[in-house]
């Protein structure tokens, strides 16, 4: 155009200037319409306010303003030829008003009046459409032509034929002739405005795309019609027009505004159209619209009955046509991945158990990660591996898909693994087992990624990671046949020996607990006995000392429950082998020596020798502590050893089962940590640990233990008071909590003596 | 002249007969009135009556009394000439004391033109009646107007032209016929084989061209009337349509006499946004209809 390019604040006063001449023309019009006999008065008002809409200088959104206001006049004028029809004949005013000597006018006018005409009975409607939308061929401008059509469309909206095909080619026309108008508009201007009047095509578009609404709107035709017609028609002005703009929004509007049972049955003539595009237009968006627009329609429908769509074979044509596709199109990873999210989805939706789909498109997607190069942002088929996840009936029939965990293997290594992590969290959200060694051989060659993990680059979230397959490790189980239950675990720590087994090995070993503790009678028991040791020994290894000692204890517990004393006996002394050649911390000793006095208390299936050999050896352990107060606790926790009490959970009972005691021996700890509590340097603990001691006599002196005496008893109340008493003019506040924790011991006292008549004796 | 320094002693009063029935038709005279002639066709008979009033009790002698029946052009230039003139004696010379009414009747008149008022040249018919008298004669006129109708048979000829500027626009264009009746609609079609123009419009013109005299003193003068048929610019393939009501328009059917012929041009003009013009024009032939 030589139309000098102007200012913004030029174009806006253009634009008001305009409005003003119409207000005022309408005015007239108006005016002129209200007195008799002034038609053609009013007409020439008409006519000089359409000459604004000549405007060339104006955005469209300007000129769409202009628009929206002469309508309205229009309208006015339209509604009184209506009223007055019998006065003024409708067929002679069509012509006279085709004086006008502009088209533009002219045009309005002409459609004004033909639309009314229209309205008439008897008027010869089929020829007044002709002639309107023949006319209109004489604006060419872009913009100005697309508004006189878009004006064509309003007007004839509710007035078009219903019975017969002419007002679907009228409105058919009408699209083409518009598209067409707005293609040009991109060839218009010096092309470094070029983006401007994309941005000015994209405002109008909607223009253009109301005519396919129109169509899809109307019921005057059938399928065959819209196969054989309607489609073809549009389908060829949309490659015809070679714009990219037109071709992607055009082919989305009949995509999303005509029914979906036709997509189905046009598929055929979609991808044929499709595939003779412009090679700038986005094919894939396109495509997956469509696809995604068929998935949608069966979960609408929920059409459930394969049948009614398996005719259509739709996924065998879709997907030949997605891989001749691929052949002509250089694609990145991420466009692909798109593709093939889409087609899978609605195969997942159609054909919910053909899993030869999937693999198709994995297998396809696997040769391609092997072409291309994958990297961590947007190149790489994440959203493709998480469809079948998110789209199965549950997540582990992804297993199902063979190619599923090569592909999974293939992504980048961040990838893989937030993709692992995924289907990992969907799979324990989800209610199931690991019974058969394929479910377990697919999985954990899965989750390769995170099992190797060995947290090189200092994950924060790592533990949480690992403990995600302590719980999948958990899942493992099949309570029909314990043999295949053992091999399970015997696989699936296979599979974990190359990765981190800190973490993941005590769930094989607890499930493996488990396991026996439910089948205690199996002949395979011994094995998984060994197996748990193997287990413990391979930690051990790899110096977790503790873990080793408290995985050694819990099989010692268990193996006693079940009556295997030997093996009990066994791993009471791997214990106590760990604790003697590898811990040192006094800490940890110490606590090790309270667990072990806590399993061992509990045993009942010893012989009295070996049961004797090993409480001998804990308590010497526990007189061997370092730090005296550590030393105290265990000699009087130790004495606890021989002075077994009911455990109701086996059926035992007070005073009907038997128990091993000896309140000789208990006397005796008792008494030795009475002075290793004496020796203590400081007061103020050897106070605290006095109060410990009497607590201890306290029970056992309930729980019957006759060596434990009243005078014992009173000895020990007095030796804490002349302890306490002697202290308490240093003013040290350290001695606050032994006070209150004798205190509240002296009350229980008190208390007792109400019940048991026993603690009357004791002095206090 | 003479009636204007002495009064009149008769009047003279001109009536076609059927003046209740004939067809009237209006013209714009030159500052804008409008007159009312009564309509004749070539070949039509003129006949009316011709009544002479004595004004109270005088007498009026005469040499005769004629009326005659005047075609007549008249050029810008003053030229004038009387292309057809029939006389009729009314009465002998004789000495007329009351009113008398005769009747004159110009039998099957042949009207080669038609009444006509352009620029340069007027064409008028006329009856004058003439008491003829020794020293001032006493004359009456009344026009009349003259529509000559025709009905062609070649109507079907239309006309095709295929025309270009070489690698620039190259076009088609077609109207029904070549020659219209005057109420007729002119319809058309362009078809654009090639455009590198940047068109900003295009128009049809049409073009109404008088032309009086013969070369070197010839006289011209053209009315067009403009007709928008297309906004902006159309691409390669692009058919327009045109269609052109006449009826609205004053226009005058193709003539052509010794003096003077009016001939119609229908002229397609694109414009181009720099303003230039590019036109073609054919003559056409516009008739008067004869129903």
């Amino acid at each position: 155009m030589t139309e000098t390019t102007i200012s913004p604040e030029e174009q806006n006063q253009l634009l008001q200037d305009s409005i003003k001449v119409i207000q005022r023309e309408t005015n007239a019009m108006r005016k002129c319409l209200e007195s008799k006999g002034r038609l053609m008065d009013a007409l020439k008002h008409a006519s000089n306010f359409l000459t604004e809409l000549r405007a060339s200088q104006l955005t469209p959104k300007q000129y769409y303003e202009l628009y929206i206001i002469v309508y309205d006049s229009l309208n006015l004028l339209a509604q009184f030829l209506k009223d007055n029809h019998p006065h003024h004949h409708l067929s002679d005013l069509y012509e006279l008003v085709q004086y006008a000597g502009n088209i533009v006018p002219r045009l309005y006018l002409m459609i004004t009046v033909g639309t009314v005409y229209m309205t008439i009975p008897d008027a010869p409607v089929k020829e007044i459409m002709k002639d309107m939308i023949e006319m209109c061929r004489g604006v060419q401008y872009p913009i100005r032509g697309l508004f006189l059509r878009y004006y064509l469309s309003q007007r004839t909206k509710t007035i078009l034929p219903q019975e017969n095909l002419d007002s679907i080619q009228f409105i058919i026309t009408n699209f083409i002739e518009m598209n067409k108008l707005w293609v040009r508009l991109q060839h218009q201007g010096p092309s470094r405005e070029k983006d401007k009047r994309l941005k000015e095509r994209e405002e109008l578009k909607i223009l253009v795309g109301s005519n396919l609404v129109r169509i899809s709107q109307l019921e005057n035709y059938d399928f065959e019609y819209y196969k054989t017609d309607i489609l073809p028609t549009i389908i060829e002005q949309i490659i015809q027009c070679k714009d990219v703009l037109a071709q992607e929004y055009l082919l989305d509007v009949i995509i999303q505004v005509f029914p979906d049972e036709f997509h189905l049955k046009t598929l055929d003539e979609l991808l044929q159209c499709i595939k003779k595009l412009n090679p700038a237009v986005d094919y894939k968006k396109i495509f997956i619209n469509l696809i995604d627009r068929l998935t949608n329609f069966i979960k609408r429908e929920e059409i459930t009955e394969l049948s009614d769509i398996a005719d259509f074979n739709l996924f065998d044509k879709l997907w030949d046509y997605i891989k001749e596709f691929e052949l002509i199109n250089e694609f990145q990873v991420y466009e692909l991945n798109l593709l093939l999210e889409s087609i899978t989805k609605l195969s997942l939706i159609f054909y919910p158990k053909k899993y030869e789909n999937i693999d198709l498109v994995l297998r396809f997607a696997i040769e391609k990660a092997k072409e291309l190069e994958l990297d961590e942002q947007k190149e790489n088929f994440s959203s493709l591996l998480l469809m079948p996840v998110d789209n199965l009936s549950k997540p582990s029939k992804i297993l199902k898909l063979q190619n599923f965990s090569e592909l999974l293997n293939l992504q980048p290594a961040k990838v893989n693994k937030q993709l692992s992590l995924i289907i990992l969290d969907r799979l324990l959200s989800q209610n199931f087992r690991i019974s058969n060694l394929q479910t377990l051989n697919g999985l954990f060659s899965l989750f390769k990624i995170i099992i190797n993990d060995k947290n090189n680059d200092n994950n924060a979230n790592y533990a949480n990671e690992q403990e995600k397959i302590g719980k999948l490790i958990h899942l493992i189980s099949n309570k029909k046949d314990v043999t295949i239950h053992s091999k399970l675990l015997t696989q699936a720590k296979n599979f974990l020996n190359g990765g981190n087994i800190k973490f993941t090995y005590p769930s094989i070993f607890f499930n493996t607990l488990k396991l026996i503790r439910f089948n205690p009678e199996s002949q395979i028991v011994n094995s998984l006995f060994k197996f748990m040791s193997r287990l413990i020994n391979e930690l051990f290894r790899i110096g977790l000392i503790e873990l080793s000692f408290k995985l050694h204890l819990a099989g010692a517990q268990l193996s006693d429950q079940i009556k295997l004393e030997e093996i009990s006996y066994e791993f009471f002394a791997q214990c106590f082998t760990v604790y003697e050649e590898s811990i040192s911390d006094s800490r940890l000793q110490y606590q090790s020596i309270v667990s072990i006095i806590g399993v061992l208390q509990q045993t009942r299936n010893f012989t009295r020798e070996n049961y004797d050999t090993l409480i001998t050896k804990t308590a010497l352990y526990g007189s061997k502590l370092l730090k005296k107060p550590d030393q105290c606790r265990s000699v009087y926790f130790a004495s606890h050893l021989w002075w077994g009490v009911e455990i109701p959970a086996l059926g035992e009972e007070e005073g009907i089962s038997e128990f091993y005691r000896d309140g000789k021996r208990v006397l005796e700890c008792l008494q030795r940590a009475l002075r290793v509590a004496d020796a203590c340097m400081d007061s103020v603990v050897s106070i605290e640990l006095f109060i410990e001691i009497l607590n201890r006599c306290l029970y056992y002196f309930i729980h019957g233990n006759e060596n434990i005496t009243v005078k014992y008893i009173n000895g020990l109340i007095e030796l804490i008071q002349t302890n306490v008493d002697s202290l308490a003019e240093e003013n040290n506040t350290n001695l606050e909590l032994p006070k209150k924790h004798f205190l509240r011991t002296l009350d229980y006292i008190n208390t007792q003596k109400e019940i048991d008549e026993r603690f009357q004796l004791i002095s206090r | 002249m003479a009636s204007l320094f002495f009064t009149s002693p008769i009047d003279l009063d001109i009536k076609f007969d059927d003046e209740e029935s004939r067809k009237n038709i209006e013209i714009k005279s030159k500052n804008g009135k409008k007159d009312n002639y009564f309509l004749y066709k070539d070949g039509e008979t003129v006949n009316g009556t011709v009544r002479v009033q004595v004004k109270d009790g005088k007498s009026v002698e005469h040499t005769g009394i004629k009326i005659q029946l005047f075609g007549t052009t008249e050029i810008s230039n003053g030229q004038k000439d009387d292309f057809l003139t029939l006389s009729h004696d009314l009465a002998p010379p004789s000495v007329l004391n009351h009113s008398v009414t005769y009747n004159f009747s110009f039998k099957d008149v042949e009207k080669r033109y038609e009444s006509y008022k352009g620029k340069n040249i007027i064409v008028n018919y006329y009856v004058k009646v003439t008491v003829l008298r020794k020293n001032s004669d006493i004359t009456k006129i009344k026009k009349f107007w003259v529509h000559l109708y025709s009905n062609p048979t070649d109507l079907k000829k239309s006309i095709k032209l295929d025309i270009g500027i070489e690698n620039c626009l190259h076009i088609e264009f077609e109207y029904s016929k070549s020659t219209y009746g005057l109420k007729d609609v002119i319809v058309g079609r362009i078809y654009f084989l090639l455009t590198r123009l940047k068109i900003k419009h295009m128009e049809i013109s049409l073009i109404t061209r008088e032309t009086v005299g013969i070369q070197p003193n010839q006289l011209n003068d053209s009315n067009t009337i403009r007709y928008e048929i297309m906004d902006g610019s159309p691409v390669k393939g692009e058919t327009i349509p045109i269609r052109l009501f006449l009826g609205g328009y004053d226009l005058t059917p193709t003539s052509k006499t010794n003096q003077f012929n009016v001939k119609n041009y229908i002229s397609l003009v694109i414009i181009d946004e720099d303003g230039r013009r590019y036109f073609k024009q054919s003559e056409i032939i516009l008739f008067r209809p004869s129903t």
